[in-house]
């Protein structure tokens, strides 16, 4: 359907939507660039102060994956008027606020309008120096592969919050989503990593495949080393209808070598709610960076390697 | 004039109507703990339309983020309106828009997705007429097909326009007549090609731009814009925050043709904003219902409502009307008053 919009050229944005960007980069000054993105989910959970903190991270994380700074959120809510409906308002502000807050950044307003379905989220701008600008295009050959959060949330949001909400697998997976990717892309920044993206709705293989794509090469990644959330995999078996699109869209490009076990498989196709980042950095870094980054408190692993381009093949996942 | 009565008809609920009355926001946002910072030069604190944030000295960020229910039928025209409305929060502060980013949530159905091109498509046509430029969005599968957009502009931290500043002996003048929704309400869903609707979209269409542009160039003490909380919802406020009052002659007020008569359309969103203002409105004598009905209705992409230096009215006006902006004095800034932050003066008076 974007496809039917006119095009509008215009040099000031020197990132817009045209390739699968997280956010749009607009030149204000020669050395400021305006980072904006816009997010909104439906609630996960009964826990709404917890989804607030997620919804918060998720959004920012748009800002942090091109290697800006976030400065002014704007919350966007759609609620019920009921008092139930309210309290929940309450809550996800509440916690959006507190990871606002976290993240160096203030909350400048919002919009809340009335709606039978619940759902909320945050317009985030920032700013970037258009010089330290990282892209999803830039990986190259050679590269290391690193994913700063493990994967599997959703697996233990679905499978276990709904009869089990107190498991420890469960308040894992909401810190792993709570957690910012501010130190992520700070060490990604001093690193002058090649090429960056978050792993969010298309999951960690469509997120790579389309950074692939816009980069012009494949990458090799290996199923063991890929970091797992602790019960995700017990999990990662049940349906979802994400995920299924997720494989639906991007199978097509992603080659299996050797027998991957499903339940990995269905985890690196599963829709993440704000996830790490996918960050492609210069050979021989990776082990630096990964130092670098356990210093800052953030778990991160190196999955792979880019190679040149295979025709037809975005990712190949090794056993 | 005539005073037409339709009660059995209930306006269904199109653009800013939808939004969250202030009562019900306001109990929410009372809890939150309050977070201060410096580099905020405005915030959502004081019924501001938008945020302002200093990224340097000369620099500030304005944002603001508006979220609307479809004008139904005509999504290409909704869309129009949506961005015009959007970027009116940018203008009213005395900025200029940059970037937006669409905001969708819309039924996956392809008619719903053909609703959701035409929006886009008006959207976009008006976001370029505010040379501002579209950066992506966001779309969320939802019941209710909802689209609005969020702006980021830059102004000038040292020119900000707020709603704060007006003080006693200020003309008070308004940009866009009245009287949109009610016409639309009333005459879309059975008349869509009748002309009124026509003039009330163009009206809702036009951007704030021309109007914000002259405010800045000429010099003025305080602006809002008229939206959900409808004229005398966000005149009220602006009066709160200067700690003055507001003094209304209802025969200066612009009004659509065909306003008054589709003025007493059942709106939900009209019902909440006189229960939410009408405590801080005295009349001081006979205002006709259908007048007093129009503005308190909820607008969307309603003008800008600026408090002007007595001395500057003239050349605000004049500036105004030679940029094509169709412009009013509605009345005047009293003292603050004890009871009323607006007072109506009945036809003819004041």
């Amino acid at each position: 359907m974007l496809k039917r919009l006119p095009v509008v050229q215009d040099e000031r944005l020197l990132v817009g939507c045209s390739s699968f960007e997280d956010a749009s980069v607009f030149r204000l000054e020669p050395h400021l660039g305006l980072v904006s993105t816009v997010d909104v989910m439906d609630p996960i959970g009964l826990d709404f102060y917890r989804f607030g903190r997620v919804a918060a991270a998720n959004s920012l994380s748009d800002i942090y994956a091109v290697g800006g700074r976030p400065l002014v959120a704007l919350n966007v809510a759609s609620t019920p008027a009921s008092d139930e409906a309210l309290e929940n308002l309450y809550q996800v502000l509440k916690g959006a606020q507190e990871v606002v807050v976290e993240a160096g950044a203030v909350v400048g307003g919002g919009h809340t309008t009335v709606s039978e379905q619940f759902k909320f989220g945050l317009a985030v701008t920032g700013q970037i120096h258009p010089q330290h600008l990282v892209s999803n295009g830039g990986a190259r050959p050679g590269d290391s592969l690193i994913l700063t959060k493990p994967l599997g949330a959703m697996s233990i949001l679905m499978g276990l919050q709904p009869t089990e909400p107190q498991h420890e697998a469960v308040r894992r997976a909401f810190v792993v989503m709570e957690q910012l990717n501010r130190a992520a892309s700070e060490v990604m920044i001093a690193h002058q990593a090649h090429a960056c993206t978050d792993v969010t709705g298309f999951g960690f293989l469509g997120h790579l495949s389309q950074m692939m794509e816009a980069s012009g090469v494949t990458a090799h990644v290996h199923a063991h080393q890929i970091p797992i959330i602790p019960g995700a995999l017990e999990h990662a078996l049940s349906h979802s209808w994400d995920r299924a699109l997720n494989v639906h869209s991007f199978e097509g490009v992603v080659k299996l070598k050797g027998r991957i076990p499903e339940a990995h498989l269905n985890l690196m196709y599963e829709a993440s709610i704000s996830g790490g980042l996918l960050i492609a950095v210069a050979a021989g870094q990776e082990k630096e960076f990964v130092a670098q980054l356990a210093r800052r408190g953030v778990d991160g692993a190196c999955v792979g390697q880019v190679g040149p381009l295979q025709a037809g093949v975005d990712v190949v996942v090794q056993a | 004039m005539t005073l037409a009565t339709q009660p059995e008809k209930v306006a269904p609920c199109f653009g800013c109507a939808g939004k969250l009355d202030k009562a019900h926001l306001a109990t929410v946002l009372k809890r939150l703990p309050i977070v201060q910072d410096a580099r905020l030069v405005m915030g959502c604190s004081s019924f501001e339309d938008a945020s302002v944030f200093q990224i340097e000295p000369s620099l500030g960020l304005v944002s603001s983020v508006d979220v609307m229910d479809p004008i139904e039928p005509d999504y290409y025209r909704f869309g129009r309106v949506a961005a015009a409305n959007a970027l009116s929060d940018i203008y009213a502060v005395g900025g200029r828009p940059l970037v937006v980013l669409n905001i969708a949530s819309t039924p996956a159905s392809d008619e719903a997705m053909e609703h959701l091109y035409q929006a886009l498509k008006g959207a976009q046509e008006i976001v370029l007429q505010a040379g501002a430029v579209g950066g992506g969005g966001h779309t969320t599968v939802s019941q209710a097909f909802k689209f609005g957009l969020a702006v980021s502009g830059r102004v000038d931290p040292g020119k900000v326009v707020t709603n704060a500043g007006a003080r006693p002996g200020d003309r008070l003048i308004l940009t866009k007549p009245l009287g949109a929704m009610s016409i639309l309400s009333s005459l879309l869903p059975e008349q869509p090609d009748h002309p009124l609707v026509d003039r009330a979209f163009a009206v809702m269409e036009q951007l704030n731009r021309a109007a914000s542009e002259v405010m800045v160039d000429v010099g003025v003490h305080a602006c809002t814009d008229v939206t959900g909380f409808g004229f005398l919802g966000h005149l009220s406020q602006m009066m709160e925050v200067s700690g003055a009052c507001a003094h209304i002659g209802s025969s200066q007020l612009p009004l659509l043709p065909g306003a008054l008569e589709h003025a007493l359309v059942e709106s939900k969103a009209r019902v909440n904003n006189r229960r939410s203002f009408e405590d801080h409105v005295a009349l001081a004598g006979y205002v006709p219902p259908a007048l007093l009905e129009a503005m308190y209705e909820a607008s969307t992409s309603g003008g800008l409502l600026i408090a002007v230096d007595a001395h500057q009215e003239a050349l605000l006006l004049e500036r105004l009307e030679q940029r094509g902006v169709d412009a009013a004095c509605v009345g005047e800034v009293g003292p603050l008053q004890a009871g009323a932050r607006v007072v109506v003066y009945p036809w003819g008076e004041l």
